[in-house]
């Protein structure tokens, strides 16, 4: 399980949602990556929805929705499915790429 | 060239707010209200103000969610009104520093002698749902889908991170509201008025922790107008001259906690364009769509130092010593909107030129700021700006 955040070639930086070009150095040679986990830094309810945001490292500052019993601080696997999975997890929507980056 | 041109193109000693309406604000719009219906009634009630007749506007800046498939140009020939600047601004909470920035220039450079500025919206719960869903491309594709439909979670997220950095509690937000809450006792206009205590505050029904009731703000249906011009055409007239205003759009590319708005950076060049500091400001519209960003802009603008918040919050905000959102601010006065980004400088104008009512405070500097548009995690524009009693 993962989620696919976007990665600057040039300098490193990871962006979360999708940018046209890296904030940080300027550059366009943004592809996707894999990222698997993540750490919980604060969590709200809205009635049933867990709502968090977790950071990855060293970014990019994800906005999830969690199941499962997750607490600030605990580590958690992150998902782009968002059906049951049985265990603790943390769903990212999926960004949309334009074409040409998801060859 | 004509004699009027290049009378017009003679840089102004100042320019000013002359005139200021707001289209009352209601929780349920009656059938038939229209955004534009609400736009046009807070523009009359602004030239009135103002004593300026439509036929003198030549300017006209326009902020609204909900006034779609039309633009600004059709509101402006709706009214009547015959242009030479225009513009359209899509800040919402930020809008009337975004807009009013834009206007004293365009006075200071003779593009425009008089603009009126008007923000607003019909926000009944339907067109607030489709709002809050459809807000940006983030909005939609990253944040509706975890099943969270408007802000309030993104900002419980924040004020719990604004809580452990700067040592606040539930109850010194409540003391917040409750103050605002005095303050809009004071104001006819405000849709809630009767007394809020601070236990009614931490016993209310839980909205999204560290969240209640009485933290998120109201929608309601309005619109708010000011009218700017230059100093010398409001020879004689009780004004609001502008000092300075200063905006920052996507300050930090939301990597940060949220907690520090673009106004850290506009404040050092708004205190010193206008040559004051923030010991001199009498009165203060902070945007509060929260009570966590209302403390963090009043942080950032200098009224209050890192690690004093709760101390402020008990000894200057809830005794009402500094006159915070007189006129109850969103949290009570109710959020029509992109109005909500106008209401602050519209009680700011009424307070510098007398007209606040019961609410009145001796102030001769005042200050507003708008904060908004949420791209993912939190808002990325804020805009501030002085004004000083005048004529």
């Amino acid at each position: 399980m993962s989620v696919l955040v976007q990665n600057c070639r040039t300098c490193g930086g990871r962006w979360f949602p999708a940018r046209l070009m890296c904030p940080r150095c300027g550059g366009a040679d943004l592809v996707p990556v894999s990222v698997e986990r993540g750490v919980v830094e604060q969590l709200t309810h809205l009635g049933d929805v867990v709502i968090a945001s977790v950071a990855c490292d060293p970014e990019p500052l994800l906005v999830a929705r969690l199941h499962g019993a997750v607490e600030p601080g605990d580590v958690v696997e992150l998902t782009d499915d968002p059906g049951a999975s049985g265990r603790p997890v943390a769903f990212v929507p999926p960004i949309s790429l334009p074409r040409e980056e998801m060859s | 060239m004509a004699a009027g041109s290049l009378r017009a193109l003679r840089r102004p000693d100042g320019v000013s707010v002359i005139g200021a309406g707001e289209s009352p604000y209601t929780r349920h719009p009656a059938s038939g209200t229209t955004t534009d219906g609400v736009l046009a009634d807070a523009v009359r009630r602004a030239l009135a103000d103002a004593n300026i007749q439509a036929s003198e506007v030549d300017g006209f800046g326009a902020c609204s969610f909900t006034l779609g498939p039309d633009h600004a140009v059709d509101l402006a020939w709706r009214l009547g009104l015959r242009l030479r600047w225009l513009m359209q601004d899509t800040n919402g909470g930020a809008s009337a520093g975004t807009m009013l920035q834009h206007a004293v220039r365009a006075v200071e450079s003779g593009d425009a002698s008089v603009v009126v500025l008007v923000a607003g919206d019909l926000m009944d719960q339907q067109v607030h749902l489709k709002m809050v869903a459809e807000y940006n491309r983030a909005t939609a594709e990253q944040l509706v889908p975890l099943d969270m439909l408007g802000p309030n979670a993104l900002f419980a997220l924040l004020t719990q991170r604004q809580m452990a950095a700067e040592g606040l509690t539930r109850t010194d937000y409540g003391r917040l509201a409750v103050a605002q809450r005095e303050w809009a006792s004071l104001n006819p206009g405000a849709v809630y008025r009767q007394p809020l205590t601070l236990d009614d505050y931490l016993n209310a029904p839980m909205v999204a922790e560290p969240l209640g009731r009485y933290d998120c703000v109201p929608p309601v249906t309005g619109a708010d107008a000011v009218v700017v011009a230059a100093d010398e055409r409001a020879a004689g007239m009780r004004r609001a001259r502008v000092l300075g205003v200063s905006a920052r759009y996507n300050t930090d590319d939301q990597t940060g906690d949220g907690l520090v708005t673009g106004l850290a950076d506009c404040a050092p060049e708004l205190w010193a364009a206008a040559g004051r500091g923030p010991a001199d400001v009498d009165v203060v519209s902070v945007y509060d769509d929260y009570p966590a960003m209302a403390l963090a802009q009043l942080k950032d603008l200098g009224l209050v130092a890192g690690g004093e918040l709760p101390a402020f919050v008990a000894e200057r905000l809830a005794t009402r010593e500094l006159a915070v959102n007189t006129s109850g601010g969103q949290l009570s006065a109710g959020q029509p909107g992109s109005a909500g980004g106008m209401h602050g400088l519209v009680e700011v104008v009424r307070q510098l030129r007398g007209q606040a009512g019961e609410r009145q405070v001796a102030a001769r500097l005042g200050l507003f700021s708008g904060y908004g548009m949420v791209l993912y995690r939190y808002g990325a524009c804020a805009t501030a700006g002085l004004l000083e009693a005048a004529g």
